[in-house]
């Protein structure tokens, strides 16, 4: 999810998976919405967090976390402040470097770079 | 016979019959999509969809045939939405832009779209991206617009047997291509345009000359000649709002000379110079025993189809330019001489109910001492649209006659324009020829009719002669293995690359899957021809006194050196794929 839904995409997701599910010509086209629509009816409060308070609980989508970096496991290398594209990331040598929230556009380049995986998603 | 229940409307119908057909027999409409009658039906759109009485799920109308006692709601309102979200989903990967797209007004998507009230794009995301294919002098394909309906498919695999096009890849990527997905211009494509006339949107078209033919009107210095081929009278007023077939030359003509040109000619002239040649050569072959049988070739869709698909046995074909590439050799020699302008001077303009006429103008061979003999080719469609670009209130204009010396032109050449008329038209002048004398005999309705392959044995001058008449490439493909393996013994064949000939052309005015599926639009416009045949006070070609007079001060006599330089040309093997 980009973080961009309203309330009422979830009927909308819910419609459309409905329609397609009695429309499809063949069983593969019929049974491809299930997992949405399963998902919609076992899990709803977890689409609602997400269209209605913006929140991901496992994690998962990039939009709705924060990338932060784990002062624990972070050497201060440099490696994500140099790669990061938008400059989002401060820190002096060998020490536990910062990202800028208000900067940062979560690529998730830094992540991808950190030699000691210290870079994790964050919840808002 | 099967009885069941339509929108709560008792009904009966034929055993066999679809949803679809047994609604529509009943005046209930259903929206279609992809469904294009005898040609494609596939169920692959799913808008035809409608709930019947205790099934899972919706049926699809246009292939589901009914059974007794079948139950069926064709606009419930869960019908209606799922329709409704069906189109939403078509539009969310289509470029929506009717403002520039040349189907505006007559596109199938755009007329659902209204019918359905969508006032905003429901989903939006990621849109496929497609180039444009616009090497071929001929067509243009637009995939950006396809909606992957495969109309153009069917109509090239089935009706005209070249396969030419067919969908690739999967999902999203999925995309109507060819071998190798190479342009249109260099695989087994002959330019029939028959696609073009399948598609329900604006994603295939011909190769638009319009501004090009402004240009050359703006421009004081060039003496712009205009011709209309015969098929063109007949289907342009559709455009205009007349029925199908309805014979608009007057007002066309008087569009036309609105329009600026200088001279309005009528093809069907060069229709009557192809006849004179060809009936010669005809009987010049019989006579010398050349090599028979001989094959009309005034349709280039067809020649491109030889070449690629039969380069052995091009001496089969006439050397005949076609009418309206003679007509523009006549026109930039005989007329230039007469009325003293120099040939580079002159622009011809051939009005055509073909897209491959296009392709054929761009030849390297049809040209005689550096100048073209036509110089752009536009089609019925783009002269509607020239129409309304000038402001012109077609339905309102009074009629007038194509400009002399070379305006009249006789019934033969009219019914150049439908299956059947080139061998008639041809037989009418090689009979006289042959006999010596001027014959009562003027209708060979033998080789009239809708069929795709007409026979017939007729007797010419004594001599007995077995003719026949194919239209359509499939039809054409059976004649052309017959003469491969020698089974065939006729001496004159006709063929014609589109499925009732040029009436139904790949530049006519496109009709909707649903008017095709309820009319016979062939037969109208055919029709239409017959009737201007049988209105002329002349119908041979050789007893055309403008075509007599041309002879006399210019060609000499038909197969004189001079009408071979001029109306002549000749056909080379070409490769099936150019890659
Ligand atoms: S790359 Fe990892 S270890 Fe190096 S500074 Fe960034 S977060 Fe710290
Ligand atoms: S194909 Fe039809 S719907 Fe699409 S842009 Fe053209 S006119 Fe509009
Ligand atoms: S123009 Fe004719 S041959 Fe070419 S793709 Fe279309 S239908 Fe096939
Ligand atoms: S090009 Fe036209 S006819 Fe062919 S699949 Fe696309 S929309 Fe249908
Ligand atoms: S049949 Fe007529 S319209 Fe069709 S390709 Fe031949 S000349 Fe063109
Ligand atoms: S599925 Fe019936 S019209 Fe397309």
């Amino acid at each position: 999810m980009n973080g961009k839904a309203e309330p009422d995409d979830l009927n909308k997701l819910e419609r459309l998976a409905n329609n397609i599910k009695k429309s499809a010509i063949c069983g593969l086209g019929q049974t491809a919405p299930n997992p949405v629509l399963s998902t919609l009816k076992y899990f709803r409060e977890e689409y609602v967090e997400h269209v209605s308070y913006n929140k991901c609980r496992a994690g998962y989508c990039r939009a709705l976390c924060n990338l932060v970096i784990n002062p624990e496991k972070c050497r201060g290398c440099g490696i994500c402040k140099r790669n990061c594209p938008v400059g989002a990331i401060s820190g002096e040598v060998k020490m536990p470097h910062e990202i800028n929230q208000k900067i940062c556009i979560k690529c998730g380049t830094c992540a991808d770079k950190c030699p000691f995986h210290a870079i994790e998603k964050q919840t808002i | 016979m099967v009885k069941l229940v339509i929108d709560n409307k008792p009904v009966e119908v034929e055993e066999g019959t679809t949803i679809l057909e047994a609604a529509r027999q009943n005046g209930i409409d259903i929206p279609t999509l992809c469904f294009l009658k005898d040609i494609n039906e596939v169920g692959d759109c799913r808008m035809c969809i409608v709930e019947v009485e205790g099934r899972k799920g919706f049926a699809t109308s246009c292939i589901q045939t009914v059974e007794e006692g079948m139950v069926v709601k064709t606009h419930s309102p869960e019908i209606l939405e799922a329709r409704k979200t069906i189109l939403d989903l078509i539009l969310s990967n289509h470029h929506k832009d009717c403002l520039t797209c040349s189907r505006s007004g007559n596109c199938e998507l755009q007329a659902l779209s209204i019918k359905f009230n969508v006032q905003k794009v429901e989903y939006e995301g990621e849109m496929s991206k497609h180039k444009i294919d616009d090497k071929s002098p001929a067509i243009v394909r637009d995939f950006n617009k396809c909606i992957l309906c495969r109309r153009c498919v069917a109509t090239c695999k089935n009706v005209q047997e070249i396969g030419a096009i067919d969908c690739i890849e999967r999902g999203f990527s999925s995309c109507i291509s060819t071998t190798y997905d190479h342009s249109l211009n260099d695989v087994d494509c002959t330019f029939c345009g028959q696609c073009i006339e399948s598609c329900p949107t604006g994603a295939l078209r011909e190769k638009e000359y319009i501004d090009e033919v402004w240009e050359k009107l703006k421009d004081e210095s060039t003496y712009v000649v205009v011709q209309t081929a015969p098929a063109v009278r007949v289907a342009l007023g559709e455009e205009f709002g007349y029925p199908i077939g309805t014979n608009v030359k007057g007002k066309m003509v008087t569009a036309l000379k609105n329009m600026g040109f200088d001279k309005v000619f009528d093809t069907n002239t060069g229709a009557d110079f192809t006849i004179m040649e060809e009936a010669n050569e005809f009987i010049e072959r019989v006579k010398n025993k050349g090599t028979l049988p001989m094959i009309t070739s005034c349709s280039p869709g067809w020649v491109r189809f030889a070449e690629k698909n039969y380069p052995d046995l091009l001496d089969h074909l006439s050397t005949c330019k076609s009418p309206h590439q003679m007509f523009g050799a006549i026109i930039k020699s005989y007329l230039a001489q007469k009325e003293g302008i120099a040939p580079h001077k002159i622009c011809t303009v051939s009005v055509m109910p073909c897209i491959a006429k296009k392709y054929e103008a761009s030849r390297e061979e049809m040209e005689v001492d550096g100048n073209r003999d036509v110089d752009y080719v536009i089609t019925t469609r783009e002269l509607s649209r020239m129409i309304r670009q000038a402001n012109i209130s077609f339905r309102e204009l009074e009629d007038s006659d194509f400009d002399d010396p070379m305006g009249e032109a006789t019934g033969a050449g009219a019914i150049f324009g439908t299956t059947g008329g080139v061998m008639e038209a041809a037989l009418r002048t090689a009979a006289d020829t042959l006999e010596g004398k001027n014959l009562e005999k003027l209708e060979y309705t033998q080789v009239r009719g809708e069929k795709g392959i007409k026979r017939a044995e007729l007797s010419l001058g004594g001599m007995p002669i077995k003719v026949v008449v194919a239209s359509g490439l499939s039809n054409a493909r059976k004649i052309m293995e017959e003469i491969k393996n020698g089974t065939a013994d006729y001496q004159f064949v006709e063929i014609m690359a589109c499925p009732g000939g040029c009436v139904m052309g790949g530049g006519q005015p496109i009709k909707s899957s649903k008017i095709r599926s309820a009319v016979d639009v062939r037969k109208l416009r055919a029709d239409s021809l017959y009737s201007i045949d049988e209105a002329s006070t002349i119908r041979k070609s050789h007893e055309n006194p403008a075509i007599q007079k041309i002879y006399q001060e210019f060609l000499e006599k038909p197969g004189s050196h001079k009408a071979h330089k001029y109306l002549h040309t000749h056909y080379t093997a070409k490769e099936k794929y150019e890659i």
